[in-house]
């Protein structure tokens, strides 16, 4: 990469006088053998650079989209807990103890996630709501060596307090 | 002979290329570390702001994000919080926006421009609430 041509760092190699043939020919030789070898030699720092480069592009986008996705999750995560809380909110508090009103519980959590503008279901499990969210993250550094968009799902639940 | 030590100059050159692109890598990790620190801060300050009364939200929002910050926070810088109350499709909520600037520290070869990320969560205000 960063070698004088050839042609020239030969000719200083040769500069010096030579008596007879037959170091003459040795010289021949040696320029031979001294090409070869710096063409077996050549770019091979920048072959390793190439190499170091893309590993640590790579890295980059493990480290930018892995972040990423934590936050996908950690987001689909509140949105279900939010949806599951105030789900379990929806409570007949007529008579003795808290029991939930599945009907409202479940339209009450359905507008939350439609609130937040997340997709997900709800369904009623006993007195507890269980909300499943779904988030879809897109890479972006690691999209160029093909990883798809991931879809995160997370569930998260909740039921009244029972005091 | 004329050759020798071309490999160790070629490295030589490189190697504050490389060392920019390492820095790179750890500039590009501490900001979406900073990312997910704002959020929970967030989070954590929308869930204190859901459970009080109206006017004490703020200050509960406030209190909470910032105090998650100083415990997790070590990429975020001089963080503010924001606090708003909305409805929507008949849902109560409150929204938490913590913004802070991310930590250069170490990554002055870079020289990177002062980057700021933010956050927010929205937290549904609970109904049956104590105060």
């Amino acid at each position: 990469m960063f070698t004088a041509p050839a042609d020239q760092t030969l000719a200083q190699v040769g500069d010096r006088p030579t008596p007879d043939s037959a170091v003459q020919h040795d010289d021949a030789q040696a320029r031979r053998n001294e090409r070869r070898r710096r063409c077996r030699d050549e770019g091979s720092v920048t072959a390793f650079v190439l190499v170091l480069t893309v590993a640590l592009v790579l890295t980059a986008g493990l480290v930018f989209d892995g972040g990423r996705m934590v936050a996908g999750r950690v987001s689909a995560g509140d949105v279900a807990e939010n949806a599951a809380r105030a789900g379990a909110q929806e409570i007949n508090s007529a008579g003795a103890g808290r029991r939930l009103n599945a009907p409202q519980a479940l339209a009450t959590a359905r507008r939350v996630l439609a609130a937040q503008g997340v997709t997900g279901s709800v369904r009623i499990d006993g007195q507890r709501v269980v909300v499943t969210a779904t988030v879809n993250v897109a890479p972006t550094l690691l999209r160029l060596v093909g990883v798809p968009t991931r879809s995160i799902t997370v569930t998260r639940s909740s039921a009244p307090a029972d005091h | 002979m004329n050759e020798r030590g071309s490999t160790s100059v070629e490295a030589t050159l490189l190697v504050p290329v490389l060392m920019v692109l390492v820095l790179f890598v750890i500039s590009l990790g501490r900001t979406s570390q900073a990312g997910i620190q704002v959020r929970h801060a967030a989070d954590q300050g929308a869930r204190a702001a859901s459970l009080v009364a109206q006017p004490r939200m703020a200050a509960a929002a406030s209190s909470a994000a910032l105090a998650d910050l100083r415990n997790n926070g070590v990429a975020c810088v001089s963080p503010t919080v924001t606090t708003a109350v909305g409805a929507s499709s008949g849902i109560r909520q409150v929204t938490v926006t913590v913004r802070c600037t991310v930590d250069r520290q170490g990554l002055s070869l870079l020289n990177p421009a002062s980057r700021t990320v933010s956050g927010s969560s929205t937290e549904v205000i609970d109904v049956h609430r104590a105060g």
